[in-house]
């Protein structure tokens, strides 16, 4: 019997199209063991949506903010992540481990006053995440306002933008700069 | 995942961001984090059933982004790319920490981010069920039915055919029934469900 494998997922899903639904409703008219699957299927597709999500843990990406100047895409991501235990995929070179955190960032961040975490730990937190969203929030308002006013769209990437931002950021960057402590 | 901005809302897309972050905007990787960090956690817990695991998974998945993210040439949505990478990640977690079978009745599901008793206490029992389903099905469970990828983007995520997606899935969600009963999966011998490599034969 030529049982229809291929089709019983997206039967399953409701995402087949009418003839592979059609192929598939004949095909178990007579086809107990598909009838089984596609049970089987849907039931263990009904538990895994019911999955709740979960809170994530503190992440630590410790050494990330460390050894990278601020405004040099081209050093942030070619300078290294240097944490031993990462396994770097076949051919990346990895940067030797030892750059410890703590040192460097705040010589980069003068405007670090009124900080209320400790800028070695540098851990993500989901509030700090929530705060980050809401400071580009904050961020991009500016933009808005100011490209509404003055009519320079904050277009990513075009020359402009930069200078644009720089000017931009630097009354959101108070509010804004306890909410990216992990960053340095 | 979302890969841009709400509708009609004012959030820079994850490819803007990717831009800022190109053009030096070091805060555009921030809010990258913070906008799929969770997603990026969650996945790696349902792919290896640890908090510390995942945690660990988590962390190298968003580290190894931060490198590349440099070179992300924008073929696939951002938020795709970063699924690839902690997909990654678990397996490679996996290989260097196989599961071995009998701390499975020891999955302790963490406090659900929304609580609800009845819903925890099923939980455990298919994350359970879900690491006795082999690795190469899991993938695909838990992008496509957990975490609501199309099959497109699993398959990218998975870097396998459409038709090995539909395929995984099928046979994921029936080894995962099976262990939900407590049914032993109908694998060849010598099977070692949860080990890395074990389960990439389609079996029918």
């Amino acid at each position: 019997m030529n049982h229809p494998e291929d089709l019983l997922a997206a039967f399953v899903d409701g995402t087949a199209t009418l003839q592979e639904r059609a192929a598939v409703e004949a095909h178990v008219t007579f086809c107990s063991a598909c009838r089984r699957e596609i049970e089987l299927a849907r039931s263990a597709r009904a538990a895994l949506q019911g999955l709740p999500d979960l809170e994530p843990p503190p992440l630590d990406l410790g050494s990330l903010a460390a050894g990278r100047p601020a405004a040099s895409a081209a050093t942030a991501t070619s300078a290294a992540v240097p944490t031993g235990r990462i396994a770097e995929p076949p051919g990346e070179p990895t940067e030797p481990s030892g750059v410890g955190p703590g040192r460097h960032a705040p010589a980069r961040e003068p405007a670090r006053a009124g900080h209320r975490r400790t800028p070695a730990r540098w851990q993500v937190r989901v509030v700090q995440g929530a705060l980050a969203a809401a400071a580009v929030a904050v961020a991009v308002g500016v933009f808005a306002n100011l490209g509404g006013n003055s009519k320079l769209a904050p277009t990513t990437g075009s020359p402009a933008s930069g200078g644009v931002r720089g000017a931009i950021q630097a009354p959101a960057a108070a509010p804004t700069r306890p909410t990216h402590a992990w960053t340095g | 995942m979302s890969t841009g901005g709400r509708p009609g809302g004012r959030e820079p897309t994850d490819a803007e961001l990717v831009a800022r972050f190109k053009n030096g905007d070091r805060s555009a990787f921030d809010a990258l984090v913070s906008r799929h960090q969770r997603r990026v956690y969650n996945l790696a817990y349902r792919m290896l059933g640890r908090v510390e695991d995942a945690r660990d998974a988590a962390q190298e998945a968003l580290l190894s982004c931060y490198r590349h993210l440099g070179s992300f040439r924008g073929d696939s949505a951002f938020g795709t790319w970063l699924h690839r990478i902690t997909v990654n990640a678990c397996y490679d977690s996996l290989r260097r920490r196989p599961p071995d079978p009998s701390p499975l009745s020891e999955v302790v599901e963490p406090a659900p981010a929304r609580d609800h008793a009845d819903q925890a206490v099923a939980a455990v029992d298919v994350q359970r069920a879900l690491l006795a389903v082999p690795p190469e099905f899991r993938g695909a469970l838990v992008l496509h039915d957990i975490q609501g990828l199309p099959y497109e983007d699993v398959a990218e995520a998975l870097d396998v055919p459409l038709g090995t997606v539909k395929s995984r899935l099928h046979h994921g969600r029936l080894a995962l029934a099976r262990a939900l009963v407590g049914e032993p999966p109908p694998a060849p011998p010598a099977s070692k469900a949860a080990t890395p490599e074990g389960g990439t034969q389609d079996r029918r």
